[in-house]
């Protein structure tokens, strides 16, 4: 259990001026970020440098910038999202060498499911960021088989969810200025 | 797949099993989607949710196993044996204890008001998604409407009970904005059916039951539901009713359920109660 701290005289609500906007959910907002934090922990994902043979922390600093090259319309959350299916897959199952970029990009493919709300992303997209060493069929073994390793489970507080609300604490700037922050 | 073992088919796409890992019982929902995109991006959302909703009285999605088609997965749920028509049907007399209405109420309740504060509209409540442990009168509410609905549509068991009597006006009319309300209208549905033992609105057809609901909770008017007439263009078609007494209707529940009654079953979704403000109605009070 969370313990709770009283609100103190000089604290600030950073929440207060969403109140107004239904899709800030600022009635819930406490309790979404206990939950962050409570699970924070749980889903923590261990170095697993020494478990997979065929990665090093340089190969996976090039293969998030070779994916973020790969993927422009790619949102911030989608990408923080994309990097913890990744590595929570690793750390529990070895990879070859030439599947590891699949990997990425399926990943990239969940998290983009799980965050962008409008339409699904078209599977296709994804076999071409591949230039298509593997096939339709592969990215859509490996979707299921990645998604069996979570458990379906992608409630993972990434980075982003803490980073967006530290950055509203930092100093109240506006959407836009967040979204330079977290690109750089 | 391996973990489970078949025992019984319940119905189609639905098994009982065991667990052969803790020989535990388990209920087993196979779950189909068109192949081609891979998995639904909206079957992930709603999967991680269900995996983060823990609570007593909502059945515990266990595990979800890939099953051996490719565009199949299957989801393992917690087994219980005893719902909610046959709970009344086996135990009428345990039923006519007050007390007994007042407890499984408040757990359904308890369900809903955590369903509805994660903004999820069950859609389905019913007796036979709601099950009661006889040991212990412990009840759990199952079964999203969202499986059917989006992806396996034609499963609909004709045994099955008759869901629409337990659907909100505002479903029936084919409002397109509906939202946790009609979780509350279903539960007023049961609250009635658990004092009388039989259904409240109980039409023979979907297509009658909203000429059944008038008939008993008054056709609405812009004073009652502001607005209705235009969101539901054959209301003229309807008869006038006026609302009959509920205490009438449902004998036996004290003046306080009555009131309470009338709450969970107020025709304007806008004007209904909460679940988690009918938690704190009177009628819980001693």
């Amino acid at each position: 259990k969370v313990a709770y701290c009283p609100k103190q005289e000089n604290f600030v609500d950073i929440d207060a001026q969403d109140v107004d906007n239904e899709l800030a959910a600022v009635e819930y907002v406490e309790d979404i970020y206990i939950f962050h934090k409570l699970v924070e922990n749980e889903t923590r994902v261990n170095d697993y440098m020494h478990t997979q043979p065929k990665m090093t922390e340089k190969k996976r600093e090039s293969l998030i910038d070779w994916m973020i090259e790969a993927r422009d319309a790619f949102m911030n959350e989608t990408l923080y999202l994309t990097i913890n299916i990744g590595d929570i897959f690793l750390a529990s199952k070895t990879a070859a060498n030439r599947e590891l970029r699949c990997v990425g990009v399926v990943a990239m493919f969940i998290a983009s499911k799980y965050v962008e709300m409008l339409t699904d992303p078209m599977v296709y997209d994804f076999v071409e960021i591949l230039n298509n060493q593997h096939e339709k069929q592969d990215v859509l073994v490996m979707e299921k088989w990645i998604l069996s390793q979570l458990e379906w489970s992608l409630t993972v507080p990434t980075p982003y969810v803490f980073l967006t609300s530290f950055l509203k604490a930092a100093a109240s700037i506006t959407p836009l200025e967040i979204e330079v922050h977290i690109y750089f | 797949m391996e973990k489970y073992k078949l025992i019984a088919k319940i119905k189609k796409g639905v098994f009982q099993g065991l667990c052969l890992l803790s020989s535990q019982t388990v209920t087993l929902k196979q779950l189909g989607f068109p192949d081609n995109e891979g998995v639904p991006g909206s079957l992930i959302k709603e999967i991680t949710l269900l995996q983060a909703m823990r609570h007593a009285n909502i059945i515990r999605l266990i595990d979800v196993v890939n099953h051996q088609e490719q565009s199949s997965i299957v989801l393992v749920y917690e087994s219980m044996e005893t719902n909610l028509t046959s709970f009344i049907r086996i135990y009428p007399k345990v039923m006519k204890i007050p007390r007994t209405i007042k407890e499984l109420l408040r757990q359904i309740l308890l369900a809903a008001s955590y369903y509805h504060s994660f903004n999820i509209v069950h859609g389905g409540i019913k007796p036979a998604n709601t099950f009661i442990d006889p040991a212990t009168n412990t009840l759990k509410i199952t079964d999203f409407v969202w499986p059917r609905t989006l992806f396996n549509s034609n499963t609909e068991d004709p045994n099955e009970e008759l869901g629409f009597c337990y659907k909100a006006p505002e479903i029936l009319v084919e409002h397109k904005q509906f939202s946790t309300a009609i979780d509350v209208w279903s539960v007023g549905c049961i609250f009635a059916e658990m004092v009388t033992q039989k259904p409240l609105f109980s039409a023979t057809s979907e297509f009658h039951q909203l000429a059944k609901i008038f008939s008993i909770m008054g056709t609405p008017s812009e004073e009652t539901w502001p607005g209705f007439s235009r969101i539901y263009r054959y209301l003229h078609i309807y008869n006038h009713c006026k609302p009959k007494d509920l205490r009438k209707l449902v004998t036996g529940l004290e003046p306080a359920g009555i009131d309470l009654l009338h709450k969970l079953l107020y025709m304007d979704p806008k004007g209904r109660i909460t679940a988690r403000q009918a938690l704190e109605h009177v009628y819980f009070q001693n």
